[in-house]
């Protein structure tokens, strides 16, 4: 996916914050005030989301037959 | 409760997987602050309002084995996919579903996704209504 400069650095701030917990809730407190949409000011927030939420989607539960 | 000891269990990823990113962001921090029953419920409570649900479905897959043969049976909203190597196996659920009283259209338009379903036949259906029990007799 390609960024523009201004995209890379408004990523790039979200991305930077270490704290796991901190960064999903500036993501949560972000889409708040966008009622929900990814997209501001030209920067598309969806690889932010999806990079926050790629730990929990790869921890795939094992599937027991039921 | 921690962050990284949040686990999604397997009802509740199936969920999960369905969800738009934002919609994730939701649930994971729903989760967080308030359990992982509190997310579903939320996202389930968006979706039935309409608030929020665009175009996102629950999905279940249930993988059933009759003899030696594989039936796989996804359900997406009110349709239900059924992916067999045999398609009596196929009529035979779809018989069992029509006599438990559940009335079904037939899908043509839904069409088989050739990476994903491996199988032989694919038939989908959409569940129009439930009624009562039908006997043959």
């Amino acid at each position: 996916m390609e960024f523009s400069s201004h995209e890379k650095m408004e990523i790039q701030k979200l991305l930077e914050e270490q704290d796991a917990e901190m960064r999903l809730t500036k993501m949560k407190q972000f889409l708040v005030s966008r009622n929900s949409d990814l997209k501001y000011d030209g920067v598309d927030y969806t690889y932010v989301a999806s990079q926050i939420i790629r730990e929990y989607e790869s921890k795939r539960p094992r599937y027991t037959r039921k | 409760m921690n962050l990284k000891d949040l686990v999604i269990q397997e009802n509740e990823f199936d969920i999960f997987i369905a969800l738009d990113p934002s919609q994730k962001i939701q649930f994971v921090w729903d989760a967080w602050q308030d359990g992982i029953e509190h997310a579903v419920e939320r996202q389930l409570h968006d979706l039935n309002s309409g608030n929020k649900g665009r175009g996102i479905a629950l999905v279940q897959l249930q993988v059933l084995r009759v003899g030696n043969q594989t039936l796989n049976v996804m359900t997406v909203g009110n349709i239900v996919i059924l992916n067999c190597n045999n398609l009596r196996v196929i009529r035979r659920f779809i018989r069992n579903m029509w006599n438990n009283g559940t009335v079904l259209l037939r899908r043509p338009d839904i069409r088989k996704t050739k990476a994903q379903d491996m199988s032989k036949y694919f038939l989908a259906y959409e569940i129009i209504s439930h009624g009562q029990i039908i006997c043959d007799n």
